[in-house]
């Protein structure tokens, strides 16, 4: 038993380090790979500022350690699971959504970026017209009056 | 879906811009992933937000969004579009209309001036004209205008007009088949109870009539008593309870018979009836619906008066298949338990291939009203509008919370293709 819980280091973009178990690590796809590759104690992620690591590690370690005590796949765990996440997804404010899709993207976590896209699927329909979906983004809209008028007329019947 | 591709050029971007500079400039990939997450509506909002979204929503491997909705005109005005997978009232710009009939997004609608156009449901600029009424040709009936709501209806004969019917436009009805893929249509109307059809083509600048009366050689099929209109087959339902089929493909306004000879009318088996007259009904439909194969069925349905505490029921018959048989010397129909995979759409008289994915309940009806495409007889009755679906197999009706607080004076399913 060389590794009862072998521990990796992650260190961001901006030096904050992360000590997390192996398990944790093997969540990203993109670090199994890093990790067997290159089997350094310690790695560090440029493209990942602290404040959104930390929020990674947050949720994989979460997401691991349901699956292993889970393994008798009981519902409630997926239930607590499912709160926790809609706690995590809650408490978050919008331009830490972004950075959170961009790292899970980069680092390949399919479940935290379907997460996070669902998060942001329920603001657009939170919005009452794609206006407010411009101001709740800060998205600039682009179109010219021609354009716009002619998406619009388009869409005309969408809007309550 | 590999919503991977994009990473290459997102990792690129967030090493630039680390903070959350660009929700519209999100990689084709992650924002089309969103806008798949979004409801038909919502997605056809977000596209509005920017001409990068714009774009993508293009791209967007979106299944064709075909769940059934529901035209709806308010008592108080306008039109609002029902949602029943999000219960969710839309409002429509299509105001001022009257609907008669739909095909996928393309309403047959008539306006306060009584003219008629075909309507795209979620562009009301998209909109044909069509021939006025008083177009009608090649019969014995001539309408004529008498102010935007009203209409003589004359009967010619040996040269000479006898002034007939007088109707308003609220009795009104028609059919419209539109081919998605190259736009061509096909237009059917009446006037209340009359006995004559209008029709008309793409391309046509008047209407073509088709007698319902005596002009008709096979006398069980006279009348109309309702009226189902499947891609250019036209399917009537004759006073005597037979089916004639017409083919309206041919050029010029000819018609083509293609009825299926029967000896025997379609009669309800008499112990059925006999159950169904036990209370005094409000409400009755005697009516044919097309499946996707095979001969049309019938369909009965009902609403007794409060006190039978009976709801309302549905009845779907098929003809006998010794019906044909030279032999046969009587015959009843033959009730039908299930309608297997498929829906049935009252509105439209057809059934189509039900999917759980697209939100088509199968084995169901889809229901709103009897009258749709028959005047009622009984002069002053209010029509029963009543928007379910009802399941064959369970025998539930399943109504909708947010239409029970309005109050509509017409409702009309449809599945926008």
């Amino acid at each position: 038993m060389e590794n009862e819980k072998k521990m990796i280091t992650l260190k961001s973009s901006d030096d904050v380090t992360f000590e997390v178990e192996e398990a944790v690590v093997l969540e990203s796809q993109f670090l199994s790979h890093l990790v067997q590759d290159c089997p350094a104690p310690e790695h560090k992620i440029k493209e990942v500022t602290g404040k959104i690591l930390s929020k990674v590690v947050e949720y994989c370690e979460k997401h691991v350690v349901v699956v292993v005590d889970g393994g008798d796949s009981s519902s409630s765990s997926g239930d607590d699971l499912k709160k926790w996440d809609d706690k995590f997804i809650k408490e978050m404010d919008l331009s830490t959504v972004y950075d959170l899709i961009a790292a899970a993207n980069y680092l390949n976590i399919q479940a935290l970026l379907d997460l996070m896209c669902q998060r942001v699927a329920d603001v657009i329909t939170a919005c009452k017209d794609h206006k407010e979906i411009r101001e709740t983004l800060g998205i600039v809209s682009d179109y010219t009056a021609e354009e716009e008028a002619e998406v619009l007329k388009e869409n005309e019947w969408a809007f309550d | 879906m590999d919503i991977f591709t994009s990473k290459k050029c997102f990792r690129q971007q967030t090493m630039d811009a680390p903070s959350s500079a660009g929700w519209s400039e999100l990689p084709v990939d992650i924002l089309r992933y969103v806008l798949e997450l979004l409801s038909f509506f919502d997605f056809h909002r977000a596209k509005m937000v920017c001409l990068n979204w714009y774009l993508c929503s293009k791209q967007t491997l979106r299944p064709k969004f075909r769940s059934p909705l529901v035209m709806l005109c308010p008592e108080e005005g306008g039109c609002r579009l029902y949602n029943p997978e999000e219960d969710r009232v839309y409002k429509s710009d299509l105001s001022g209309y009257q609907f008669l009939g739909n095909s996928g997004k393309w309403f047959l609608v008539v306006d306060s001036k009584s003219d008629l156009y075909i309507v795209d449901v979620f562009s009301s600029h998209d909109r044909i004209l069509l021939p006025r009424l008083e177009t009608l040709k090649g019969g014995t009936h001539e309408i004529q205008r008498v102010g935007e709501n009203d209409f003589k209806e004359n009967l010619i004969k040996r040269g000479t007009a006898f002034a007939w019917g007088h109707h308003t436009r609220k009795d009104l009805r028609g059919l419209v088949w539109v081919d998605d893929k190259n736009g061509d249509y096909v237009v059917v109307w009446r006037v209340s109870t009359c006995h004559y059809l209008g029709f008309c083509k793409k391309g046509d600048a008047h209407y073509s009539e088709i007698t319902l009366g005596t002009d008709v050689v096979r006398r069980e099929l006279r009348g109309g008593d309702d009226m189902v209109l499947k891609g250019y087959n036209l399917y009537l339902l004759s006073s005597r309870r037979y089916i004639r089929h017409l083919d309206l493909s041919g050029q010029d306004g000819s018609v083509k018979d293609a009825s299926v000879y029967h000896k025997f009318p379609m009669s309800i088996p008499i112990a059925d009836e006999r159950a169904m007259n036990a209370y005094k009904p409000i409400s009755v439909g005697n009516n044919i619906v097309v499946p996707t194969s095979g001969e049309p069925l019938f369909l009965y349905t009902r609403v007794d008066e409060p006190t039978s505490g009976r709801p309302r029921f549905f009845r779907l018959y098929k003809r006998d298949a010794k019906d044909l048989d030279q032999g046969t010397l009587d015959t009843w129909l033959v009730e039908v338990d299930s309608l297997g995979d498929e829906a049935l759409f009252f509105d439209l008289g057809i059934t189509m291939p039900a999917d759980h994915t697209l939100g088509i309940e199968p084995n169901s009806i889809y229901f709103t009203r009897n009258d749709r495409r028959r005047c009622s007889y009984t002069k002053g009755s209010t029509p029963c509008i009543d928007v379910c679906v009802y399941n064959l197999a369970t025998k539930n009706f399943k109504r909708f919370t947010s239409l029970s607080n309005l109050k509509i004076n017409d409702a009309m399913w449809f599945l926008p293709s």
